[in-house]
């Protein structure tokens, strides 16, 4: 039926509260069921010279026009879901992470949108990509839990093995959190 | 509640201000207007301490580390304020994105930065759609059509929802719907907090008499 394969587009995304593989196959159906659908409405309305006047000839246009709308207003709102929740997955740096889960088209617009919010922190000068939570104390207890090697803090370096224990500064390790390199203990 | 809320208002007015406008915004269905001189007040503000925390020298005196650390901490929260004040309108715009593409009046609302960034996020989300979707359809359904009301995706704001509106001036006698056939007014004392429609609360906002909760 008409505009099954964009309802099951919807679906596929609203049954994940994450983000499920890019589902190309049924955006290509999608694609294909609407041309096939606009050259049905054009040769119907050259058929008829543009003339509706007959319920039945301008009924089966509106119903092909309202078609064509739906599936496209499904697949839009399926690409920019997908837009919010790979945003909102946090860590923009670790995309190749979802690389099994995202279309090219996604990655460069996630490349692209990780540029465009640091050049609007560079033109507001504050960070907006840091600090996503309200600041409980200086210092935080964490475990590491990949190795990260000797990074620098205001009191000197400090090497990061995997599964040792540190009590550091926020500010120093905020964006290895964020990466998932290190994890909070409370 | 109102006692609390005084208090705070007399410790660091800007800070406090800013909180409420942090409120505001996550509270309400719509962009208000950016808080041009606070947030730069405030950024400056942030920097000159940062500057004085800079200078105070290392000491194993722990009145010293104790009172550097509070700063540092004081800082970082009222970093965290303005952090979260400007990702919450960026979060509004993308949300919004198409339906402030149409309406370019709400952009008044914008600062330059946000406003640039609706351009350029624009230009990022339809050659996004046209990548992935649009460049197979035929050149009449390419564009993405603002005229039938199906397209694009993008919430409308809600001008008529409740919001739970503080009182932190007197206000006087409000009428709750004026949409409606029968009027109804209440009167607002300072301290009160009501539940009214987005839109009898907003001009209250605008002028700082009371802010949402």
């Amino acid at each position: 039926m008409y505009g099954d394969h964009a309802t099951a587009l919807v679906h596929h995304l609203y049954k994940s509260s994450t983000l499920p593989p890019y589902n190309e196959d049924l955006v290509r159906q999608v694609v294909q069921e609407i041309n096939e659908l606009y050259i049905r409405l054009v040769q119907l309305l050259e058929s008829v010279n543009n003339d509706l006047a007959d319920p039945k000839i301008g009924g089966t246009a509106i119903f092909f026009h309202r078609v064509i709308l739906r599936n496209k207003r499904c697949v839009l709102a399926y690409l920019l879901e997908r837009f919010y929740r790979l945003r909102d997955s946090g860590n923009l740096s670790s995309v190749d992470q979802l690389d099994e889960h995202t279309s090219a088209s996604e990655k460069q617009l996630l490349a692209d949108y990780e540029q465009l919010v640091a050049t609007y922190s560079d033109n507001v000068q504050i960070d907006v990509s840091s600090s996503l939570y309200p600041p409980q104390a200086l210092f935080l207890q964490v475990k590491v839990a990949k190795d990260c090697g000797t990074i620098m803090t205001e009191n000197g370096p400090v090497h990061l093995r995997k599964d040792t224990l540190h009590y550091m500064k926020r500010t120093d390790i905020e964006l290895l959190i964020q990466q998932g390199y290190l994890l909070p203990i409370s | 509640m109102e006692e609390s809320y005084e208090t705070k208002e007399d410790i660091n007015d800007d800070v406090w201000r800013l909180r409420k406008w942090l409120v505001n915004e996550k509270c309400c269905n719509d962009i208000l207007p950016y808080q041009e001189e606070l947030v730069t007040g405030l950024a400056d503000l942030c920097q000159f301490q940062q500057s004085l925390v800079e200078q105070m020298t290392e000491s194993d005196d722990f009145a010293l580390v104790l009172v550097k650390n509070l700063k540092e901490l004081e800082l970082e929260r009222i970093r965290y304020l303005l952090k979260e004040y400007l990702r919450t309108r960026l979060r509004k715009i993308e949300s919004w994105l198409f339906y402030l593409w149409r309406d370019k009046e709400k952009w008044s609302l914008l600062s330059s930065s946000e406003t640039e960034y609706t351009k350029q996020l624009h230009q990022l989300i339809t050659s996004h759609f046209e990548r992935s979707f649009l460049s197979g359809l035929p050149e009449k359904l390419r564009t993405i059509d603002e005229r039938d009301g199906d397209n694009p995706p993008g919430n409308l704001d809600d001008m008529d929802e409740f919001v739970f509106l503080y009182a932190a001036k007197e206000i006087g006698n409000v009428t709750t719907d004026p949409s409606s056939q029968v009027t109804s007014t209440i009167h607002i004392r300072k301290g009160e907090v009501v539940c009214l429609r987005y839109s009898v609360a907003k001009q209250y906002l605008l002028d700082e008499s009371a802010f949402l909760l």
